[in-house]
């Protein structure tokens, strides 16, 4: 099943990413973790060297009047994705540098690289693994929401912080249109640090009229990990943000276990 | 006139910064323009005017999209169309929101 991670930038998107794709594979399962933010975050969490490589380089091609992968998706991340140390594997977007540049120039300057980008949009957006777990990353915002890479099935998760930002970017999620019929919209609440902040982000959720799946508390933990530029999977099962992590795996297996067929992506 | 940009990481405080100083400058006497030319845009909280306001803040690309590619108006009647009075000296606009799937 496909999990995505949207939010407000800083939200804990990468982190909660990484430690829930790390607690599934811990599991047993299989896991892939897309990472579709230029910044490099998630690769970290899972422990691996952070690098600029676009992992899909030259994957796709264009005939015919479009673009094509030129193997199965399925093929494609069996080529592409690396391993990380938690069993985890793993597929970047890419950096932003031929990207940020005029698409044209670049898509010339670049040809390589501009096809790894399209090879990972059309992952990003359909790959599925039935019986397996695909964990996606998005950039802060809507932006690639908007523009379709949450896919079409699976449950999309918006992860809250207790700041109003945060629960406005929530809302913008929540507002978008009509969200795909087998795309379940949920929320996760991160860096909670007293019953006040639950509180708050129980009234305002309910508002806006996204179901709450899991709160994560603040982990003191999890920022000396961050400000050492250590990788979560190395932290303590027991420290509370990796315990945390186990109501929305929870919820998640029942979710999976609930959906009759795969949707066709 | 002077032009400030704040970056960083998403959640490094951009915003929160970017909202102070055009509180500051605005304090101090100048006439302050506040351009969130973020995608995910969250400045008019920082600024003070509440959630209900930023969130009804227009993003001017979406309204000059329906207009067609021409963008003939000078950036000053851009600035007095599309920003919006946040009290003390401030204006605010908003580049963008994308705030709807795309259609297709």
């Amino acid at each position: 099943m496909r999990v995505v991670l949207l939010g407000k930038g800083g939200s804990g998107k990468s982190t909660l990413a990484g430690l829930l794709a790390t607690a599934l594979a811990d599991g047993g399962d299989r896991v892939v973790a897309l990472d579709a933010d230029s910044v490099p975050g998630l690769a970290q969490v899972l422990g691996m060297e952070p690098s600029d490589d676009y992992f899909l380089a030259g994957m796709a091609v264009r005939e015919h009047g479009g673009w094509h992968l030129t193997v199965s998706p399925e093929e494609t991340v069996a080529q592409c994705a690396r391993e990380a140390p938690g069993g985890v594997r793993f597929v970047q977007w890419g950096n932003a540098d031929a990207h940020m540049k005029d698409f044209e120039i670049s898509r010339r300057k670049f040809p390589d690289r501009w096809s790894g980008q399209v090879a990972f949009n059309t992952i990003a957006r359909s790959y599925d693994d039935e019986g397996g777990w695909v964990v996606v990353d998005l950039y802060g915002g809507t932006l690639q929401v908007a523009n379709g890479l949450a896919g079409r099935a699976g449950v999309a998760v918006v992860v809250v912080e207790p700041f109003a930002k945060s629960v406005l970017t929530a809302r913008r999620f929540f507002d978008m249109g009509e969200w795909p019929a087998a795309l379940r919209l949920v929320a996760v609440a991160n860096k909670v640090a007293s019953d006040d902040d639950q509180a708050y982000l129980d009234a305002e959720l309910a508002a806006i009229g996204l179901p709450l799946w899991a709160s994560i508390p603040a982990d003191p933990a999890i920022a000396r990990a961050e400000r050492d530029g250590r990788p979560l999977v190395t932290l303590d099962p027991d420290t509370p943000a990796r315990q945390a992590m186990s109501g929305l795996v929870d919820r998640l297996r029942q979710a999976a276990a609930d959906t009759p067929v795969t949707a066709g992506t | 006139m002077n032009k400030i940009a704040v970056a960083g990481k998403g959640g490094s405080g951009k915003t929160t910064v970017a909202g102070v100083l055009a509180r500051l400058f605005a304090d101090g006497g100048h006439d302050v323009l506040a351009v969130d030319a973020d995608n995910n845009p969250n400045l008019g909280i920082s600024l003070g005017i509440g959630a209900e306001r930023t969130y009804a803040l227009v993003g001017t690309r979406e309204e000059l999209l329906p207009l067609g590619p021409a963008i003939a108006s000078p950036m000053e009647d851009l600035v007095d169309r599309f920003s919006t009075e946040a009290g003390d000296n401030v204006r605010i606009i908003q580049v963008s929101k994308y705030d709807n799937f795309a259609p297709g």
